[in-house]
Order: structure tokens, then sequence, then C-alpha cells
């Protein structure tokens, strides 16, 4: 494993190209863009006004960069870096902007919610979308490219609206049986459209393509719903994460639930690997202080901890909204074996299931609260941050911590992999390094003892 | 009242011999009678008088009548003696106020009498009605303790109650509890969110105020150098009835596509399904037929359907091998066929399970077959052989450690030593064994050069020798003689030794150097 050296970084924004050549970061104003492996710089830009938001388009050819403040987005061009383009919402404002999947068209969504403005880098043609949704997750986009759902609110009612990408034309609207629509996902396979509601009442409605509803879920009712939704890559699953600590996992033919992922604090089923982050005490000899004493050393490492295990849980305060209990994070490895997530009344552990066998199959706990973790995109391994100076990475031949260098701290509050996971990216408040990974690595540095279990 | 008992004989005549001490009165007796019968004395009373007192007695009695008047406490009778007279002179006034005083002394005594028969005859009634009331009292007592005890019945009865209604209160407080604090979360999320759309409703207005006020708008462009290609390289087109329909199409294209694919899914994992399944069907088959052989001695039922599965099963392989498709019917004969098997498979080990249990039950005494409880005892007592083995292993092993490492006495030091010693022996042995056959390698390779050598140029050299020394050669022998001479020396190909004898049969043993006649020799 190696580490770059530290760059400069504002803003958390820091994206790799899509084809994997470039990453681009940004310092304040400027947006430099590097080659993946040397880092070497490859292009500066400079914008008018403080980067709120950067996006690689699809092809890799352009980028993005929104300027919420100003109400500005400049789109740069990295074969032909004289080229540039300017849009400015002027008094309508700006709150998100986002490319198409085809690279060629920009929604720019307005202040308030107002409309989505979509810009044309081809033509002089520029569409409005009235009405749009302001939650969680309004657009999503297939897949593929073609289509794009958009949740929309009229006279008090929500309603999904399908467009079809290449020439923004309206394909379906149809209304939703929901309160107040929180989020719409497509699935992997851009066939079904998840829809759900908002916490206050647990539903989760899927349609089809063509706007016809397959199946309505419900799991209980009155208690707080759904914080979080994720479809697996092979679109075979649905994972849907509540308030009350549980995953539940609907299957694509019959749309029903096929089981309950509990998050319980204390672990008792001995089949089940328990990971704990323990701090190396630095070995001092005794009767020979050296002099300087040296610095506590953050290392750290995993044991691997006999179960029955518990672990650390958080009392979260009942009288404040958005309360910190229920499954906050959902994500699926890309081959669909494995799914991560973190209970956030237990903030410092990940939970990672085998999907194959629908049970726990690992729990990996840190010293301090998880950030964000991220598969891979090739391979079952996965990498977690907290917000310390180091970062973690588990796969199923083991799981290892890992300082990254440097004097001073680097704490990594957000990590972003490489395309082709031979790199990660890790984000820290003002910088950011490259952390490369052998291809074929194993991650074994903490071997777990199984011997036989699977 | 002085009551003297007297059995005295009333007609008899010898009162006078009776002293006062011992008072008996002739007609005691009667006069008790007259007492406590309260009869009138008018009848009796000439009886009674003429029975006490006659003619000839009047002195005597007299006489006694004074003597127990004056015991009573009268007066005498007799007037006070005047002179030394013997006899005394009846005082008539005394005796009047003597019958007086006791006449009224008994009207007195027949009143207390009859005062206390009143007294008696009302303390008996009141007896008896107190006897009434206390066994009244005691019925009611019991009365009132049985009740008490079926009301304390009910009492625990209804406090039982009373206690499971508690708790279904205290479940539905729980209950009422739980729903509460669910509303109030809700509630607090709803105020949080209202908040929140009044905060941006209210920023809303704001902003509109401001737009009505600002009359110049910043103009909303698009400002780029040049307008970029389409990502797929084609012109763009209008927007028409055609495109819309292209797109519907597209759609369902792309939803059949995906049904398709799923369909074709399902499809391979139905195959491989039904696959196992007659694959199943094949081994039970096969696992059930070699009954046919068995059942001659036992009438069962069940191998007579075996038999008759069988064909039947074959029949139906050969038709469903025709037809793979995923018919109705077919499906069904394969589970139905399926489930049937199973069935039977199932009776046979019941049946093989109800056999063991029916040996064992009769203590068959085959000798094939091995009651379990002997099985138990051979394991249990194998078990002990090898608990007892193992631990005779230890003792041994930690006697053989203290063997070595604490001193031992002189005869097991020698024995010791003698145990190494033959050891050593013995190793000392296969080493000369080893370096005897090393030996004869060496001497085999020494023969081949030697034969060699001498093959191709000793004659000349020898010849040259013989002439220089004088001495007639013995001949050339080959190394092979020498070893046997014991010279192990110098097994060198290059050395030939050879015999000079001198007279007085000596040998002398000299050792050549081959000279190096050609480079064929040396190999």
């Amino acid at each position: 494993m190696n580490f770059s050296e530290v760059f400069r970084l504002s803003g958390l924004l820091c994206r790799f190209s899509p084809d994997g050549k470039y990453l681009a970061s940004c310092v304040q104003y400027r947006l430099v863009v590097r080659d993946a492996n040397s880092l070497q710089i490859l292009q500066l830009y400079t914008c008018l006004d403080q980067i709120q938001h950067v996006e690689w388009s699809a092809d890799s050819l352009f980028i993005l960069c929104a300027m919420y403040k100003r109400g500005l987005v400049q789109v740069w061009s990295l074969e032909q870096p004289e080229w540039h383009c300017k849009i400015d919402e002027g008094s309508a404002g700006l709150v998100a902007s986002c490319w198409s999947p085809d690279g060629r068209h920009i929604l720019n969504t307005t202040e308030f919610h107002l409309r989505i403005t979509v810009w044309s880098l081809c033509t002089k043609s520029v569409s409005y979308i009235k009405y749009p949704k302001a939650c969680q997750q309004g657009i999503t986009f297939t897949r593929d490219g073609r289509y794009m759902a958009l949740a929309e609110r009229r006279d008090c009612k929500d309603y999904v609206s399908v467009f079809v990408c290449s020439d923004w034309q309206l394909l379906r609207h149809f209304d939703t049986d929901t309160q107040d629509l929180a989020g719409v996902e497509w699935a992997p396979n851009g066939c079904v459209l998840a829809v759900w509601d908002t916490c206050l009442e647990y539903k989760v409605l899927l349609y089809s393509l063509d706007g016809r509803l397959l199946s309505a879920f419900c799991a209980y009712e009155w208690s707080l719903g759904v914080k979080s939704v994720a479809w697996s890559p092979s679109s075979q699953f649905l994972a849907v994460g509540s308030y009350d600590g549980k995953v539940r996992i609907l299957n694509h033919v019959t749309w029903k639930m096929i089981t309950e992922l509990g998050h319980p604090a204390a672990i008792s089923n001995p089949k089940i690997v328990v990971y704990k982050e323990a701090q190396k005490s630095p070995k001092l000899g005794l009767g020979h202080l050296p002099f300087p004493p040296p610095r506590a050393t953050s290392e750290s490492k995993y044991e691997i901890a006999s179960v029955p295990a518990s672990l650390q849980t958080l009392k979260p305060l009942t009288d404040r909204a958005n309360p910190k209990i229920g499954v906050g994070m959902l994500a699926f490895s890309p081959d669909s074996y494995f799914l991560a997530t973190r209970n956030d009344n237990v903030p410092n552990a990940v939970w990672v299931w085998d999907m194959q066998k629908l049970r726990l199959f690992v729990v990996l706990e840190q010293l301090s609260p998880v950030r964000s973790f991220q598969w891979d995109p090739q391979q079952p391994r996965l990498a977690i941050c907290t917000g310390g100076s180091k970062v973690y990475l588990w796969s199923p031949a083991g799981c290892a911590s890992v300082q990254v260098p440097g004097e001073g701290d680097f704490p990594v509050l957000s990590l972003c992999w490489h395309c082709s996971g031979d790199s990660l990216a890790l984000l820290s408040k003002d910088h950011f390094c490259l952390c490369f990974l052998e291809t074929g690595e194993g991650v074994g540095l903490a071997v777990r003892q199984r011997d036989g279990h699977t | 009242m002085g009551d003297w008992m007297t059995v005295t004989d009333p007609e008899s005549k010898t009162l006078s011999q009776y002293t006062s001490e011992t008072k008996m009165s002739p007609s005691s007796l009667y006069s008790q009678q007259v007492l406590c019968s309260s009869i009138p004395l008018s009848k009796n009373v000439h009886s009674f008088f003429s029975a006490f007192c006659t003619e000839e007695n009047i002195e005597q009695s007299i006489s006694y009548l004074d003597q127990e008047l004056t015991t009573f406490g009268f007066p005498s009778l007799y007037e006070e003696p005047k002179g030394k007279e013997t006899k005394r002179e009846l005082n008539i006034v005394a005796v009047l106020n003597c019958m007086n005083e006791l006449l009224v002394l008994q009207r007195k005594n027949l009143l207390a009498q009859e005062n206390v028969e009143t007294q008696n005859l009302k303390l008996g009634s009141d007896m008896d009605h107190l006897q009434n009331c206390y066994t009244k009292l005691k019925e009611q007592l019991e009365a009132s303790r049985r009740e008490m005890i079926g009301l304390q019945e009910r009492d625990r009865q209804l406090q039982c109650k009373n206690r499971n209604l508690h708790q279904l209160l205290k479940n539905e407080k729980d209950e009422v509890q739980k729903l509460q604090n669910i509303i109030a979360s809700r509630a607090t999320q709803y105020n949080h969110d209202m908040k929140r759309k009044e905060r941006e409703y209210n920023k809303l207005k704001e902003r509109l105020h401001q737009l009505v006020m600002n009359k110049k708008d910043k103009k909303i462009a698009m400002d780029v150098l040049n307008y970029v290609g389409r990502a797929d390289g084609k012109r763009g087109s209008w927007r028409t009835g055609k495109t819309e329909a292209r797109n519907e199409d597209e759609m369902y294209k792309i939803l059949l596509n995906d049904y398709e694919y799923r369909q074709k899914q399902i499809l391979m994992e139905n195959a491989e399904l039904k696959k196992v399944l007659q694959q199943m069907k094949k081994e039970m088959i096969s696992l059930l037929s070699p009954q046919k052989k068995i059942p001659r001695e036992r009438a069962d039922d069940s191998a007579g359907t075996v038999i008759s599965d069988v064909e039947e099963d074959a029949g139906e392989l050969s038709r469903e091998s025709m037809w793979d498709l995923s018919c109705e019917t077919v499906r069904e004969q394969l589970t139905n066929s399926i489930r049937k098997q199973w069935r039977i498979l199932k009776s046979h080990v019941e049946k093989l399970d109800n056999q063991v249990s029916k040996v064992q039950l009769e203590g068959f005494n085959d000798e094939d077959v091995i009651s379990r409880q002997d099985h138990e005892q051979e394991t249990e007592k194998l078990e002990l052989e090898i608990q007892q083995c193992k631990e005779m292993i230890k003792t041994q092993q930690q006697l053989l450690q203290q063997q070595l490492a604490t001193a031992c006495d002189d005869d097991t030091t020698s024995l010791l030593r003698d145990c190494y010693l033959l050891e050593e022996k013995e190793r000392l042995k296969e080493e000369w064994s080893l370096f005897k056959e090393q030996k004869k390698n060496f001497e085999r390779e020494r023969r081949s050069f030697t034969e060699a050598a001498i093959r191709l140029g000793l004659e000349v050299f020898l010849t040259i020798v013989v002439v220089s020394h004088k001495i007639s050669p013995l001949g050339i022998c080959h190394l092979s003689t020498v070893s046997r001479c014991g010279v192990t020396r110098q097994c060198n190909p290059e050395h030939v030794c050879c015999f000079l004898r001198k007279k007085g049969n000596t040998v002398k043993i000299k050792f050549f150097h081959l000279q190096p006649l050609t480079q064929d020799c040396r190999h």
C-alpha cells in the first residue's frame, strides 16, 4: 500500500473521472485536474467564485463547477482547455446542479426549487421543469442513461415524472400514494423505480418503467419509518433501512420481504467474527526512558473479540427531530454478495451481512464513530473512515487499519474509490491524498481464525 | 337444723336410756316426712301425738321435751324448783309459750321452705332457658363461621380478579404510554418540518418582495464559446408525435427485454430443479428396488407397491424424457411420483427401525446382531482399557523422566550404560557395514581402473623396472590380491603395486606410480 503526497483541497471536492484517467480537485476557486496515477497536474482552471460542487460528465470530457452563492455554473473541457461555458441563473438562484447522462445537458435547480432548468450544450434550447420536489433524492437517472425520474409536488400531492433523456420528452406522469415523498431511485436494470415516503410513514412503492404500480410495502405503522434505501447491483434485492434499527430485504420476483436484518448491540452467535479496533500501546523499556519521550503512537490494530461481544451504543435524545437511531447507511458490494450497514445508535460499528446466506457475517467496531464507508467498485472490499487519521479496509480475507503517513494528523473525513479499485482518495478538510493498493494484495493483516467456518 | 338420723324402734320403751348427745327422737322419721311433704297435720295428728306420749310416759316425755327445748334456747318447762323437791312442777305458762313459739317457728320455716322451693323452681327454669340460649347461640356461631368462610373465599376471588384487572390496567397504561411516545416523536418531527417549511416560505416571501421592488432583472443566460456536438454524434431532432411514439416503443422494448431475460433465468432454474428431482427419483427407485428379492419371505404390502411403482416409473421416465416441456400435467406427475417414492422410502426406513427395536426387545440371540446394551458395555470396557493404558503410559513416562533427571542406583546406571553401549555397538555395526559396502564399491572401481591401465601400457613400464632392479617379478597383481593382504590405503588407480618376491619367500610390496602413458588410462 502506497500513499501519495498530500495536496490541498477545499470542500471535500475531489472526484475521479468516470473513465478513471483523471482526478479533479478544488482549492477554493481553482479547479485542478490531475492524472489519476501520477497525480501530475494536467490542467488548471479558475472559476469566478468559490466552488461548491464539481461533477464530471459521463464521457469524462467536461467538468462542471457550480457556485451556488453567485448562481453560476462554469463548464470546462478537457480536450480543449480554452473552451469555456458559463451559465448564470441570475435572480433565480441556484441550489443544485448536475449533468444529464449524455454529458451534454446541465440540470440546474433554482432556489426554492421553483424549477429545474435544462441547459443544452449542443443547441440553444432551454427546457424548464416546473414544481420539482425539494426532497432527499428527487432526481434519479437510469444506469444506461435513458430515463430520468423526477419527484414533483402539485396541490399538496406527490407525482413522479419520467423523462426520456435524449429529447427531454415526458414519457410518463403518475401520482404516488405517498404522504410526502422523500426519494426515488431506479433499479440498476432500469425497469423498476423505488419510491419511498417520509420517515413519518413507512411506505415503499415500486413502479414499473411504464408507470404501473407493482407493489407497495409497509412494515409497520406509526413509528418512524424508512431512513435509507439501496438497490443491489444485480437488481435482485432492495434493502430498506428504517428507524427501528432493522433492514428489510425485498426480492425482485414477488416484491415481498424475504428477511429482516436486526442490529442488536450484543452479538452472541459464535459464527460471527467481531473485529474491534484497539489502540497499540507503545512499548517502553523498563529503566530506559528515551529522551525526548516518544509521541504516543496512534497506531491501532484490529483484534478479534470473543463472542459474546457487546458494542457501544448511543442513547439518542428522544425529544429531538431526526433522532440518531435506525439504519442510516446502506451499501451493497459490487457482486451483491455483501451488504454493509450502519445502525446510527451503534455509531462505531459497521455490520457486514452475507447476502447468500442472509445472515450477519462480520462486525467491525472502531474507536470513533464511522463517518462513511464505500465498497471497492470491482471486488468485495470495504473502505471505512471515522474522522481519525486512519483508513480501514475489510475484505473476506481479513481487515487492516492503516495509518495515513505524514507529519501531523490527517483526519480522513471522506473517501472515494477509483473505478478500477486500484486506488482510494482520502479527503480531509483541507487536504487529500491518494492511497494506491496493489492489485491482488490480500488485506490480511488481521487474519481471522475461522478454521473452516463458512 | 340438727337432723340426727336415728334408727330406733318407735315402739321401744327404753327411751330414757339414751343420752342427750345421741338424741334420738322416736318419731324423728315421721317428723321429717311431715316437714318435707308438708301434709297438713290434721289427719295424722292423733296418731302422731299418741305415738310420742302416752298415759304412762308423761313425766319422761315432759323431761325429754324440756331437755330439747332448753337445748333450743327455750325457757324450761318446769317451774323453778322450790325447796329440795325432786319432782318439778310443770309450768303451764312456759309450756304454752313454748308451744306458741314453736308454732311461730313452724310457720316461719314453712314459709322459708316455700320460698326456697319457688327459688329452686325459678333457678331450674332459668337453667333451662340458659341451656336453650346456649344451644341457639352455638348454632348461630356455627352458621356465622360458615358464612365467614364463604365470604373469605369470595373475597379471595375478588382480590384475584382485582389483581388481574390491575395488571391489565398496567398493560394498557404502558401501551398508552408507548403510543404517546410515538405520537410525541411524530409531533416533534412534524413541528420541525413545519418550522423548516415556514422559514422557507418566509424567505420566499422576502425574495418575492425583493423581486417586485427590483425592476432591473439580471439577465439569465448562458454564455458559451461554441456549441458542442452531441455525445452520440447524431443531429438533434424535433419533438414530434413520432418521437413520442418512438419513445413509448423504446420503453416497452426495454421492459419486455427485462421480462424475457428474467423468464429465461427462471426457466433455466426450473430445468435444473427438474433435473435434480428426476435424479432424486431415479436414485430413490434404485434404493428401493433391491427389495424385489427379499419380500418373498415376508408378505409386505410395501414391497408389492415398490415393484409396481418401479414399473410405473420406468414407463413414466420414458414418457417424460420425450416431453421435456413444462406442462402442467408433466410437472404434477413428477412431483406426485417423487412424493410417492419418498413415502415408500420413509415407510421402509420406519419398518427397519421397528425391526431393530423389536430385535432389541426380544433379545434376539443372533451372532450377527449385537444388542445395543452389549455394544454399549463393550464400548465402556474398551474405554476403561484405554484409560488404563493411557495412565500406564503416563506413569512409565514419568518414571523414565525421573530416572533421566535424578541420580539413579548403580545397578540401574550400569544397566543404562549397557543399554547405551549396546545402542552404540549397533550403530557402529551399521556404520561398519556401510563402510564395508563402500569399500567394496571402491575396490570394484579400482579393479576396473587397474584393468584398463594394465591393458594399455604397463608391460612396457614393468620391463624397464625389471631390467633396472634385476629381480624377477612375480607378476602384475591386481589390486584385489593386494587388498586381501589387508592393504587398503591409497585406493588410487594410479598406483600399482607389484609383488616382488625375493628368495626366501618374503614378499615385498612396492608401490609404483602409474605414469600417464595415454590420457585414456585414467578415468
